[in-house]
């Protein structure tokens, strides 16, 4: 079984291949000049990344129904690439323990973000994406005010400080991280935040996903934070080699209501 | 009849009358190209990221200011005195506008309702009873598409005093699902079952949070509200998904969604009794 996920792959023909993605089952056949392509979505995540070699028959045939198929006329062409990629909306991370940070001081924290995954055909020397499907479904929310505010995903997850930084809890999350500054005279007491993951690369060192920091400053309650997105990938990697673009290019200092304060914006 | 073909070629078939003809084509064709360029400057320029209707309503009144002053040149090359034209045009739109007051009233109305920005083209609308996309926003009506799919004109002087609801405003709606569960009822299972319906459905927002509500005593149980936050595109999924799910909850815990009912007792066993 193979483990490295993040490079072309060749197809053979009439033979099936299935590989495993956190809640995504991808299955892939070919067929002359068509591809087969099919997403399935699993009730649970599987904690490795799964990639069955080549069998003669479709092996799942008890939820074949349910898959979604496309076919792709793409040519003789026969390895297709499969790519990592940052989820297509901000994501509003909920650390599940509320922390307070002090006027003046400076905080570095680091979550993991679990990635999409994107599938790419280089087709008459063209690189083309064919699909893309999120490795776990987070649930969407609205963060700000209804004029203003941006449809987002919810990531609940564990913030944790640099001392305790662990081993991603699998191998399709990206680690991202976040240096907070209060430069308000207030106590920030941090409970979400707003991440425009969209604005962030992604890059490989070893087997583990990285995207680049995100420094925010702080200057006071539904005060505009200064959010800017550093331009190469943490500064503590030897070797890393950038994966996947952002999917759309940051400007220079983002400014962006990044914390909230709005509990209920449920009107009757 | 050789006289008057010869007198009508005397007349249209000199050079005068030929370099004159020439001269209308050169206004014609150099007029329509100036009022294209100006069409396309001000579009690409001024109005890139403007609405829809400002965009349309920019582009007509270029086009018909444009060609206005075209037909003017014309007919001043053609000998018309002008002074004489405007004057007779004013008199004749006096008349126009007396007896086409109603259409007047519509294209006044048609700018109020883009200065006032309640909707643009593309929005869905409800105005008066009737529900539609907003096909385009002329200069006398609005059309609508309804979701049957027929196209509805509505006069804008009409829809000017007439109340608009604009459904697809804002990116997100709330979906509101009223619900008769029995007067007995356990209320924490009912309202953690419902709540649990939007926390796991995917289409539904987790915040601004669902909305739980014991709105009333009905005649025949009480009457919950559920209010669920959604993307305004996924309007018939959520609907779908959330009505299913609402009663797959509601077996789940053993309560039945209540329906208006009489209950009948047994009569007394003689009419002896009543009396």
């Amino acid at each position: 079984m193979e483990t490295n996920i993040w490079s072309k792959k060749a197809l053979a023909e009439e033979s099936w291949r299935r590989w495993v993605v956190g809640e995504l089952g991808l299955f892939f056949d070919k067929k002359g000049a068509e591809w087969i392509i099919g997403s399935y979505r699993y009730p649970r995540a599987q904690e490795r990344l799964r990639i069955h070699q080549k069998c003669s028959s479709f092996s799942e045939e008890d939820i074949y129904e349910e898959i979604e198929w496309h076919r792709y006329m793409i040519g003789q062409e026969a390895e297709i690439e499969i790519v990592p990629a940052l989820p297509d909306r901000p994501l509003v991370v909920r650390p599940n323990v509320r922390r307070r940070i002090l006027p003046g001081r400076e905080a570095q924290v680091h979550f993991y973000v679990p990635v999409w995954i994107q599938l790419f055909s280089h087709s008459v020397n063209r690189r083309v994406m064919l699909e893309e499907h999120p490795s776990l479904r987070l649930s969407s929310t609205w963060f700000g005010d209804m004029q203003t505010g941006e449809l987002c995903y919810t990531l609940e997850t564990v913030l944790s400080q640099e001392f305790e930084r662990s081993s991603p809890p699998a191998p399709y999350y990206a680690e991202c991280v976040l240096n907070i500054n209060n430069i308000s005279s207030s106590l920030l007491d941090f409970y979400r935040i707003a991440v425009h993951v969209e604005y962030l690369n992604l890059y490989l060192d070893g087997d583990g996903l990285h995207t680049n920091e995100v420094n925010v400053n702080f200057s006071g309650i539904d005060q505009i934070s200064q959010v800017k997105y550093s331009t190469r990938g943490p500064r503590w990697l030897k070797n890393p080699v950038k994966i996947a673009s952002a999917r759309e290019v940051p400007s220079k200092n983002i400014l962006k209501r990044s914390f909230s304060y709005i509990k209920h914006l449920t009107e009757m | 009849m050789e006289f008057i073909s010869e007198t009508l070629l005397s007349k249209y078939l000199n050079a005068d009358f030929l370099a004159r003809i020439i001269h209308i084509l050169l206004i014609v064709l150099v007029g329509l190209f100036i009022v294209r360029i100006i069409d396309i400057v001000v579009r690409r320029a001024f109005i890139r990221n403007a609405s829809e209707q400002v965009r349309s309503v920019f582009h007509k009144g270029i086009n018909y200011v444009g060609w206005s002053l075209i037909a003017l040149a014309v007919l001043s090359e053609l000998g018309l005195r002008l002074s004489a034209l405007l004057g007779a045009a004013g008199v004749v739109g006096i008349a126009v506008g007396i007896a086409s007051q109603k259409s007047l009233g519509n294209i006044i109305s048609g700018f109020f309702l883009v200065s006032d920005k309640t909707f643009e083209v593309g929005d869905v609308v409800k105005i008066g009873t009737t529900s539609g996309l907003v096909h385009s926003l002329d200069l006398l009506s609005v059309k609508l598409r309804t979701f049957d799919n027929t196209l509805i004109r509505i006069p804008n002087d009409e829809i000017i005093s007439k109340e608009i609801t604009n459904i697809t405003r804002f990116p997100i709606r709330r979906m509101d699902f009223k619900i008769n569960v029995p007067f007995q009822s356990d209320y924490e299972k009912v309202k953690e079952g419902l709540l649990g319906v939007a926390r796991k459905n995917p289409l539904c927002l987790d915040e601004p949070e669902p909305l739980f509500l014991l709105s009333n005593f009905g005649p025949s149980g009480l009457e919950v509200l559920l209010g669920v936050w959604f993307e305004k595109s996924n309007f018939i999924q959520v609907k779908n998904s959330v009505i299913k799910e609402i009663r797959d909850a509601l077996n789940a815990i053993g309560v039945e969604l209540s329906y208006p009912h009489v209950v009948l007792s047994n009569l007394p066993q003689s009419l002896g009794d009543i009396q």
